[in-house]
């Protein structure tokens, strides 16, 4: 009888035991099986680098099936957004470099709660080129380039450690490339500026930079587009009281009252500026086609009187610059000039 | 006896009727014949100095006491008498100039209202500056052709030549924060390389009439220059090495503070009211632009905004907004960048952020010059190269509000340099296609 009791006592305590472990089996699944869908919910952003003051798309990236019947909540900086049944997506607005976009997803599915977060911090990494090509004085716009230019590209980061103190731009690492190709040469540790030969006449082109804090973990990214032009000459007037007259250009005619006399100044935008200074330039001055003077250096202005002959109502008067070493770095402009009576 | 009493009434009669004859003789020419007129000559007399060629320029202090009247654009002329004497004290009527507006027309002697649009120079001016002095506006401008400096009183027509130091060829004038400090900038004789002259101006000995001016030269080539109109400042850009350095000093060049460094070079600065340099890269149509706050204390950039096609920027007095022109497919379009929000929003018109000046009372508002018409072309290269020649109008932009208020019809005028007066009691522009200087009171 007593054995019986005993043997009685040892099933209950042998099944309890049982019924105990299973369930913590099962539970232990449970929690094996929700810990690994945590894991697949995850957040991207494009673009994936984003720049200050911009729009930035975030989307759930996801392997479950069900997000679309899911509630899904998202947070800005822990305030709610926005809040419906399948919306994997929202659009949000970085703000200035140095601040900070925490983004967090809470997703209702099957009476359960999954979250994934991510933290946005805008970085900005400008180029801005400049040809090293001629404008004249004062001049208020920008110097294009021409053919075989030099260009000279300059990368103008922001990146701000979680601090919110900028990095140093001297200490980043930044990869360039042009039109596509990483530029080795002028990529590395510090360069944050470089020079680059232009191209060719109708190119269209891109100078990109990606800039990087050393250990990587942080970048920026920019890009600016150039345009190869033709150099041109034009034509101002040079007033013997108030200077070259930049004000106004002079277009294919110009009238002269008898007696009078201007002064034209020839002006040679966008011409390589080594080129112009080179030997190997000619400068040509033409007047009704006959050459009047031709030198190798630069003679800009030429004067021109109406004169007393009644019978010459005017002349042509052709300004001609040819670098003869250099591709498309030529140019040509005449101007008639009119006498009154 | 009754026919010499006869004869007495007679010549009686006859006296009056000739006496009536004289006055109405007289009422007819003072209505018609004066009020026709001829021509006025030129504010700022026959050329200067060198064979009397009519270059209309500046009258030399010849002694010919010729008073400088002026052509009155688009007005009627009238009221007005010719060859007025130099006072003997240094002053010379000025042209009671018309123009559209209310008040304009002529009168004579001391009845005579000034118009609101005045040309104050017909000669080409290089740059403008207005100051009050016990509740009166003076307008203080300078010629282009020998660097002479002239003074205007707003509160009447009297205009008077403050310095006669010749300095030829001022292609850019720009007063700091006072009357008496200027910088000049020129070319160097026969050169393209840019002089840059830090100028006071010396006023006049007892009883004499007009001062000199003299100043300190930077070194040549300065690219660009922005004033402090606050605190009286100077920053410049001075090219050296492979890029230009940014250096802050005062009108008398004693201290020079490097704040700035950078491979490019082309950039326009502006300091504004609130004591930020800002720096804008050059523009051209196509090209993106960026403008930056700049940190004097370490040199760093800050972005202010960036990625505009052919972008200029004018940043109001308090550094919080901006007036943005941007590229746009064979002409421009104009925003409002809200700095701390950081959004740019069109105001419904198109102009040049060149053509406008924010208000000195009012941050929010902004007066531009506005085209007329936008005729095709590459902006702002083709309007800064000469190329294109604009016609504007002058409008008052609330960018609070988001209206616009047209002010005035100009005929013919590109307006160019345009700056405000202490109070914004006048507006100043320069005519960009004659270089002209006119004057327009709010």
């Amino acid at each position: 009888m007593k054995n019986q009791r005993i043997k009685k006592r040892a099933i209950v305590i042998f099944v309890a035991l049982v019924c105990f472990f299973a369930v913590s089996a099962g539970e232990a699944e449970a929690q094996t099986l929700f810990g690994d869908i945590n894991k697949t919910v995850s957040l991207t952003s494009t673009p994936r680098i984003p720049g200050s003051n911009e729009e930035v798309l975030i989307e759930i990236n996801s392997v479950l099936a069900n997000l679309g019947t899911s509630l899904i909540t998202w947070y800005v900086n822990d305030r709610i957004v926005l809040s419906g049944y399948g919306e994997q997506r929202i659009s949000v607005r970085t703000g200035n470099p140095g601040s900070a976009s925490v983004i967090r997803v809470s997703i209702l599915s099957a009476g359960s709660v999954l979250e994934a977060s991510m933290v946005i911090r805008p970085t900005i990494a400008d180029v801005i080129w400049e040809a090293d090509t001629y404008t004249p004085p004062f001049y208020r716009g920008k110097a294009l380039p021409s053919t075989e230019s030099k260009i000279k590209l300059w990368a103008v980061p922001d990146i701000r450690s979680d601090s919110g103190a900028r990095v140093s731009s001297n200490n980043l690492v930044y990869e360039w490339r042009i039109n596509g190709l990483p530029v080795r040469e002028i990529s590395g540790y510090g360069k944050n500026a470089a020079f680059i030969q232009s191209g060719y006449l109708g190119q269209s082109n891109v100078a990109e930079v990606v800039a990087r804090t050393s250990d990587g973990v942080i970048s920026a990214s920019g890009k600016s587009y150039y345009q190869i032009v033709e150099p041109w000459l034009v034509f101002y007037e040079k007033n013997s009281l108030t200077g070259i007259l930049f004000n106004t250009m002079l277009g294919n005619d110009v009238r002269l009252s008898k007696g009078d006399s201007i002064i034209l100044r020839a002006v040679p935008y966008f011409f390589d500026r080594d080129a112009l200074q080179g030997s190997n330039a000619a400068y040509t001055w033409k007047l009704d086609r006959d050459i009047i003077d031709r030198g190798t250096s630069p003679s800009y202005e030429i004067s021109i009187s109406s004169g007393e002959n009644a019978a010459v109502s005017g002349i042509t008067v052709e300004y001609d610059i040819d670098i003869e070493d250099r591709l498309l770095q030529s140019a040509s402009q005449k101007i008639n000039v009119r006498y009154d009576e | 006896m009754s026919d010499k009493k006869e004869i007495g009434r007679k010549i009686l009669v006859g006296v009056i009727i000739l006496l009536a004859v004289v006055a109405l003789a007289l009422i007819i020419y003072g209505i018609f014949v004066v009020s026709s007129g001829d021509e006025l000559p030129s504010p700022l007399g026959a050329g200067e100095g060198d064979g009397g060629e009519d270059a209309g320029g500046i009258v030399e202090d010849g002694g010919d006491g010729t008073g400088p009247f002026g052509d009155i654009p688009g007005v009627p002329s009238g009221g007005v008498p010719s060859g007025v004497s130099d006072a003997g004290d240094g002053t010379l009527p000025g042209t009671p100039s018309g123009g559209v507006g209310p008040g304009s027309g002529a009168g004579v002697g001391s009845d005579f209202e000034i118009p609101r649009l005045r040309e104050l120079s017909d000669v080409p001016t290089a740059g403008v500056y207005a100051f009050a002095d016990e509740g009166v506006i003076f307008t203080r401008f300078l010629t282009r052709e020998r660097g002479h400096i002239f003074e205007a009183r707003m509160d009447d027509t009297r205009l008077r030549r403050v310095t006669n130091t010749t300095i030829p060829q001022i292609y850019q004038a720009m007063w700091t924060n006072s009357e008496e400090n200027l910088v000049l900038r020129y070319l160097e004789n026969g050169t393209e390389q840019v002089e840059t002259l830090l100028a006071r101006i010396i006023p006049a000995e007892e009883g004499g009439a007009e001062g000199r001016v003299e100043g300190i030269l930077l070194p040549q080539g300065v690219e660009e220059i922005a004033v402090d109109e606050e605190g009286g400042e100077i920053f410049y850009l001075l090219p050296q090495g492979n890029g230009v350095v940014g250096y802050i000093t005062d009108i008398n060049a004693s201290k020079q503070k490097k704040v700035f460094e950078s491979p490019i070079t082309e950039w326009i600065p502006q300091w504004t009211k609130s004591g930020d340099i800002i720096l804008t890269t050059k523009p051209s149509a196509n090209i993106l632009g960026h403008a930056y706050f700049l940190d004097v204390k370490n040199g760093e950039l800050e972005r202010i905004l960036g990625n505009e096609p052919g972008m200029t920027a004018l940043v109001n007095p308090d550094g919080t907004r901006a007036i943005v022109s941007r590229n746009t497919r064979g002409g421009f379009e104009t925003l409002i960048y809200d700095i701390k929000e950081a959004t740019l929003d069109p105001i419904g018109i198109k102009t040049l952020s060149e053509k406008c000046v924010w208000s000195r009372v009012d941050a929010t508002i902004v007066y531009c010059g506005i085209p007329v018409s936008i005729p095709r072309g590459d902006y702002p290269d083709s309007w800064y190269q000469g190329a294109i020649v604009l016609s504007d109008g002058l409008w008052r932009i609330d960018t609070e509000l988001g209206t616009v208020k047209f002010l005035l019809s100009l005929n013919e005028v590109d307006i160019a340099s345009l700056s405000i007066s202490p109070n914004d009691e006048f507006l100043y522009f320069i005519n960009k296609r004659d270089l002209s200087l006119w004057s327009y009171e709010l």
